[in-house]
């Protein structure tokens, strides 16, 4: 079951990791169609808005050309490197030997990057109380509420290896 | 740690080198090197019986309580 577990959580880096650069190159490659007319494939401009046609998938995403494409890009990169270290929080649970400080710091950095949408959303809610519109509750609150219970269980999991790398220690300094 | 681990002196005392009583034993000079030095959280008693046997001695030769 582990291993299926993350034989899957595997491939689903790979999947998405293809995803990413895809659409990072053609993200780029669209500017290039919509400035100077050139045919680039998987690419259509549609009433000056640059689209990507995802192939297999079928997906089509609107490419924003201005500083909304810098969010995309990072909200991107942060499930890239999401994904990644998802892999790496169940090849912890894989391993013979779990109660090592490198798993320590695999889970430590998962849990922190289920943190980190937490500061997206007091940015997010600090915009709307600047721009004084009214507060919407949108989905990326109950995204960003998803990563907080993952980050719970985390630190959870995280105590436990704490506790079993401590009795591991002690055991293996019993002569 | 106030239990001091004498086995430096009893295998002076029995002219015996480290390695040898590691292999007498059965555990590796690494483990060996732990219990002397005073790093060891725990000793077995399996451990402490081949250590007695092969030096010939008993347990209290070997460890010590220092108050401290």
């Amino acid at each position: 079951m582990k291993k299926i577990a993350y034989t899957s959580s595997k491939v689903l880096f790979y999947i998405y990791s293809a995803l990413y650069l895809f659409i990072m190159i053609f993200s780029i490659l669209s500017y290039f169609e919509y400035k100077f007319g050139i045919q680039i494939p998987f690419i259509e401009v549609i009433e000056n808005r640059p689209k990507i046609k995802v192939p297999i998938l079928g997906l089509r995403i609107n490419i924003p050309l201005n500083y909304s494409i810098l969010i995309m890009w990072s909200a991107m990169s942060y499930y890239a490197i999401y994904f990644y270290s998802f892999k790496e929080f169940l090849k912890v649970f894989v391993k013979k030997n779990m109660f090592e400080t490198k798993s320590l710091k695999r889970l430590q950095f998962f849990l922190i990057l289920n943190v980190i949408p937490l500061i997206y959303i007091i940015i997010l809610t600090v915009s709307f109380l600047i721009s004084g519109s009214a507060f919407r509750l949108e989905d990326d609150y109950f995204i960003v509420l998803a990563h907080l219970v993952i980050a719970f269980l985390i630190y959870l999991y995280l105590d436990v290896l704490k506790k079993g790398k401590h009795i591991q220690e002690e055991n293996e300094l019993t002569i | 740690m106030p239990i001091i681990v004498n086995l430096d002196r009893i295998l002076a005392e029995r002219k015996m080198k480290s390695k040898e009583l590691a292999e007498i034993i059965g555990i590796t000079t690494a483990n060996l090197s732990i219990l002397k030095s005073g790093k060891a959280k725990a000793v077995r008693f399996s451990t402490l019986e081949a250590i007695c046997k092969a030096l010939d001695c008993q347990p209290a030769d070997i460890l010590e309580y220092v108050e401290g």
